[in-house]
């Protein structure tokens, strides 16, 4: 009956410390972008040895005036597989959807200035 | 800024200088009339054509009338531009002093230039010197467009690019790793479009607000499509923006 407890306790452990391990890319790169680098990769490759992450950050606000969000947002890596794996997946693809609408908002802000533009160009000007 | 826009500057505030200097020796004449038509903007610009050649045989006030009204105008849409300028998010900073720097000194010209023009004592002076507002300073056909297509394109190259490459980077790993069974034919050929319309954008907007501010009035009036270019670049990126948004669609549509 022990010896059974024992064994359920280590696997309920074993099973945490997965979940646990697997979950860590991101919340350790949100807080520490630079030093937790190297850190989630160790963490998820115990779970998924050959999709290793070797760095996830998390995407910058995405306000009209940054200007480097692309490079702090690299993701050198496929995503793992698993539970995970799906989790960081599902995050990834709403921070796709992000990008999407400052691409709009970007977009749009282009498309209001050409025709500002556009529109002083075709003010008589020509003496 | 790049020599040319420093170049550009120095012209313009040359020639700023220059009108000062005759101002400050004329001491006559109706030196106060752009000043002062100057809040009543909207009247003047709707009643008036401030950018009409004064006619053959315009007197001396006629011109002097059209001259005040056309400076006016100018400065005015000026003022709402530096505004602008001063509170975009887009524009980047470089540019904007750059921008700042040539504005600035067109509103200290066209100021000087109109108490010249409002001390000439003969037609044909005022005439000549009523050319200047437009040769001078293409306040419409340049300056402003200078402004705008500028900020379109550090709008494209400094917000819409990089989150179109960081998309990019995202999809690639989510195709690499928990998601690559759905990597089909068909998101292979939609990041592929992707990266090709990435890149398209990239050479056709990098460098282009740099090009665009080092233009000059004296450029534009000898060559009046000098915009055109960079004009036609900004609309390609444009349609370059949509295609690769679309698919951005494409794939993440496959992946959910």
């Amino acid at each position: 009956m022990i010896r059974r407890q024992a064994g359920l306790a280590v696997v309920g452990v074993t099973v945490l410390v997965a979940l646990t391990t697997g979950c860590s890319p991101r919340h350790t790169a949100t807080s520490t972008p630079q030093s937790g680098a190297t850190a989630p990769a160790a963490a998820v490759s115990s779970v998924a040895p050959d999709t290793a992450i070797t760095a996830i950050t998390v995407p910058s606000a995405p306000t009209p005036a940054d200007a480097t969000p692309a490079t702090a947002d690299a993701v050198t890596g496929p995503t793992p597989a698993g539970a995970a794996g799906s989790v960081a997946a599902a995050s990834m693809l709403a921070e796709v959807n992000k990008d999407l609408a400052s691409i709009d908002n970007g977009t749009s802000a282009a498309d209001k200035e050409l025709a500002a533009g556009d529109s002083a160009r075709s003010q008589d000007d020509e003496n | 800024m790049s020599p040319a826009s420093k170049e550009h500057t120095m012209n313009r505030i040359t020639t700023a200088t220059a009108g000062l200097a005759v101002a400050a020796v004329s001491l006559v004449g109706l030196s106060g009339t752009a000043l002062a038509d100057s809040s009543s903007t909207t009247a003047t610009t709707s009643t008036t054509s401030p950018s009409a050649a004064p006619a053959h045989g315009d007197n001396l006030a006629a011109i002097q009338a059209k001259a005040a009204a056309a400076i006016t105008r100018r400065l005015s849409a000026i003022s709402v531009a530096i505004n602008g300028i001063n509170n975009s998010s887009v524009i980047s900073a470089g540019d904007k002093t750059t921008l700042l720097a040539t504005l600035n000194g067109d509103v200290s010209g066209l100021t000087a230039l109109g108490t010249t023009i409002a001390a000439d004592t003969t037609a044909k002076q005022a005439a000549t010197d009523y050319r200047t507002i437009f040769t001078g300073y293409r306040v419409f056909a340049l300056a402003l467009p200078q402004v705008h297509f500028a900020a379109a394109a550090d709008s494209i190259t400094g917000v819409v690019l990089p989150k179109l490459t960081d998309a990019q980077t995202k999809l690639a790993a989510l195709l690499a790793g928990v998601d690559s069974g759905k990597n089909t034919p068909e998101v292979q050929a939609a990041m592929a479009d992707l990266a090709t319309q990435i890149t398209a954008i990239g050479a056709a907007t990098s460098g282009l607000s740099a090009t665009v501010l080092a233009y000059t009035p004296a450029q534009y009036d000898a060559n009046h499509a000098l915009l055109s270019p960079a004009r036609a670049s900004l609309a390609t990126s444009r349609n370059d923006v949509k295609t690769a948004r679309a698919d951005i669609t494409t794939v993440t549509k496959a992946l959910k």
